[in-house]
């Protein structure tokens, strides 16, 4: 079992960096790796209710983001600075994040054997 | 002696990532390390297209990639699922040469092997 940190900096609208970043960290946690999730620079709207968005022409995957539950991965964070830069409040967000400072982050990089980014 | 993972998941033929990864995996070998194998995921597994038709003054690095692999015994693998979605592969068009297709699981089980992996 590794510590396996995946860290998702793309907006949802733009390309499938986070539906497939969904993919693989599912996958890790299948195979019983202790997965943590960072959202970071624009992926923090991958946390926001795309669910409800009728022009969202993608798949609306960040409604799968439930299933990260019933895969134990409960070590689910946001980037506090990146919300502040996008005016995001964390109770818009409709995933539940633990918002971390750049601190927070350098510990949580540093307990990890490996870094996956998407 | 490092066991290492290369992760490629940058556009393969548009970005310099699949030199890059093949210049660090060489050099590695050369220096006693050892490459566990190589996964690619999300805009690089367009490498694995067999019909890529380059023009002769080009290099054809993903060739490269896979006569390095074969070479030093390296598992060179692609996602299936992620090839499919972008008609790299079907069940008419099988992979280039050297490319072997893979799932997800297989590169989270293999996280186990290695000391360090490197995304290009």
């Amino acid at each position: 079992m590794c510590n396996l940190l995946v860290l998702l900096r793309y907006s949802p609208f733009n390309n499938a960096q986070g539906r497939e970043a969904l993919d693989l960290i599912l996958a890790l946690a299948a195979v019983d790796h202790n997965v943590s999730v960072l959202f970071s620079g624009d992926a923090v709207f991958q946390l926001l209710p795309t669910r409800d968005q009728p022009d969202f022409a993608l798949k609306a995957y960040p409604r799968s983001f439930k299933l990260f539950e019933l895969y134990d991965i409960d070590q689910v964070y946001v980037c506090e600075q990146s919300l502040r830069e996008r005016g995001i409040k964390q109770n818009q967000l409709v995933t539940a994040a633990r918002p971390v400072s750049a601190n927070d982050i350098t510990v949580l990089m540093a307990e990890q054997h490996q870094v996956i980014s998407s | 002696m490092t066991r290492f993972g290369l992760l490629i998941t940058s556009n393969s033929y548009a970005s310099q990532s699949l030199a890059s990864a093949l210049l660090f995996a060489k050099t590695a070998v050369e220096h006693g390390h050892q490459i566990d194998h190589i996964f690619l995921y999300q805009e690089a597994v367009y490498s694995a297209a067999a019909n890529i038709d380059l023009p002769a003054d080009e290099p054809d690095i993903s060739a490269m990639l896979a006569s390095f692999c074969h070479q030093h015994c390296i598992p060179l693998l692609f996602c299936i699922t992620a090839a499919e979605k972008r008609g790299v592969v079907s069940d008419t068009l099988p992979a280039r040469k050297g490319y072997i297709a893979a799932g997800l699981a297989e590169f989270a089980m293999r996280q186990t092997n290695i000391d360090k992996l490197v995304q290009f």
